[in-house]
């Protein structure tokens, strides 16, 4: 009877083992990303400084970020149908600050003839912040060199403005 | 009770886990965006005047007695005093876009307008008269405009058809 | 005689029974969590594919690809002792969702490993095996900005 006992827990012994060996273990693990969005700039409007009448002696009109024209030296204003400061809107990462780089001094064209528009200026300037939605309006303004007897006519040219995350 | 202690552990360690990450953009997010624009300025000397709108004065019906059609230059209706009688049309004041001059000089603008200008036409060679030439400076939003307005005399049973003429408006500073 | 024969084989028994219980178990540790890094999004949707081999991140599409910290997951498998079959078959998942801001999510899935599913071998002189895992993010167009981040399970099975 004792011999019966002991074999038979043996058995048991040994099948209980064989089932623990078919097993698995597991780990948790988390995997994360995260989303940015690219700085980008969009023109909205471009910049103009509408009549310019030269008078004689050399001058400057000063286009302020909010529009506005002024004049130094003997150059007059005519009129100022679609005077505009150009503008920007940048879109990007929400609250994210961006460095702005202006354009350097390049001239306006009608024709053989040229008009130099340089001292850029910027609101805001320098550095400007998004938005909590990411998006933020830049404005731009320049000065415009006229010179004494500047001949008549329709002047462009272009120019870039460049936004870069801080 | 070691299990336990260390369930309790990774609990504790996923509320202290801040739920945004406060780090800075990566250094590939600093790529620059550029946008191009034009710079746009109008060079002109001394005044120019820009027609904009030629001088129409409308329909009319004559009637058997000699009348008159008149166009001010304030956008009211035509007058039409007299033997004629206005007929539904397209009809508006001559207007012109002045440029050159800052704002505050119109003031200062002495406006020349025509005495008498002759319209030829209706069935062949016949004539209108137009006079009393009255001219208004307007500034508003798209700049300075000059608008002129002018009477004309339709004579009793004038012969039908369209009349033209042309006629000058000059602008100085004073 | 008979009672020590009997005792004998009852020690021997037990000796087998005990190394059995708990020390047969395969267990596997996580090292690393997967992490894809900083990803730029566009109008266009794309794709971010993490290496489970070299951890390099390569996009498609419109994702752009900014850097930051990128890893592949990372677990360590240990073998049962004593060593007798060292083989054991990895159990990736089928995808994952990532919760970003507001109700924004991105789907994880093409888990691969390294070794490639879904054999491993655990070495014999360590007892343990080292298995990295990779996989490939979906990213919408206009994909919300912010922080994204989401559970999975690693699983290891032997026979």
């Amino acid at each position: 009877m004792k011999k019966a006992l002991v074999g038979a827990a043996i058995v048991a012994a040994v099948a209980f083992t064989g089932a623990a060996n078919a097993q698995s273990a597991s780990a948790t693990f988390s995997a994360n990303a995260r989303i940015v969005t690219p700085i980008s700039i969009a023109k909205t409007a471009d910049m103009n400084f509408g009549d310019v009448v030269p008078s004689g002696s050399a001058g400057t009109v000063v286009l302020t970020t909010a529009g506005s024209r002024s004049t130094t030296g003997g150059v007059n204003l005519g009129n100022g149908f679609g005077v505009t400061q150009a503008t920007f809107t940048v879109s990007g990462q929400g609250s994210s600050t961006y460095a702005i780089t202006l354009p350097g001094s390049a001239n306006i064209t009608s024709g053989a003839n040229t008009m130099s528009v340089g001292t850029f200026t910027s609101n805001p300037l320098g550095t400007g912040t998004l938005s909590a939605g990411g998006s933020d309006t830049l404005n731009l303004g320049a000065t415009l060199s006229v010179g004494a007897s500047q001949a008549t006519g329709t002047y462009t040219g272009s120019f870039s403005v460049t936004v870069v995350y801080n | 009770m070691k299990t336990l202690r260390r369930l309790l552990g990774a609990a504790v360690l996923a509320l202290a886990l801040p739920g945004r990450s406060i780090e800075p953009l990566p250094e590939g997010a600093r790529r620059p965006a550029v946008a191009d624009f034009m710079a746009t300025a109008s060079v002109v000397s001394g005044l120019g005047l820009r027609k904009t709108a030629d001088f129409e004065i409308g329909a009319v019906t004559p009637g058997d007695a000699a009348g008159s059609l008149t166009v001010s230059p304030d956008d009211s209706p035509r007058r039409a005093p007299g033997g004629v009688t206005t007929a539904a049309s397209s009809w508006g004041a001559a207007r012109f876009a002045v440029s050159g001059g800052a704002a505050a000089d119109m003031f200062r603008l002495r406006v020349s307008l025509p005495d008498r200008v002759v319209l030829t036409g209706g069935s062949g060679g016949e004539m209108l008269t137009a006079h009393a030439f009255t001219g208004r400076l307007v500034e508003n939003d798209s700049g300075l405009e000059l608008v002129v307005g002018a009477t004309v005399d339709v004579g009793a049973g004038q012969a039908s058809g369209r009349y033209t003429g042309t006629f000058t408006v000059t602008v100085n500073e004073s | 005689m008979h009672g020590t024969s009997y005792a004998r084989l009852l020690a021997g028994a037990l000796f087998l029974l005990l190394p059995g219980i708990g020390a047969a178990q395969i267990s596997v540790v996580k090292n690393a969590d997967l992490a894809f890094g900083s990803l730029g999004t566009s109008a266009s949707a794309g794709t971010a594919v993490l290496n489970a081999a070299t951890g390099v991140v390569t996009v498609t599409g419109g994702v752009v690809n900014l850097g930051g910290t990128r890893t592949a997951a990372s677990f360590t498998v240990t073998a049962p002792n004593p060593p007798g079959a060292r083989g054991y078959t990895i159990v990736l998942p089928a995808s994952a969702t990532l919760s970003g801001p507001g109700a924004a999510t991105m789907i994880v899935d093409t888990f691969t490993s390294n070794p490639p599913c879904c054999a491993g071998l655990v070495n014999g002189a360590t007892r343990t095996q080292v298995v990295t895992v990779g996989a490939t993010l979906h990213v919408a167009a206009n994909q919300a900005q912010g922080d994204y981040s989401g559970t999975a399970t690693f699983i290891v099975t032997r026979p």
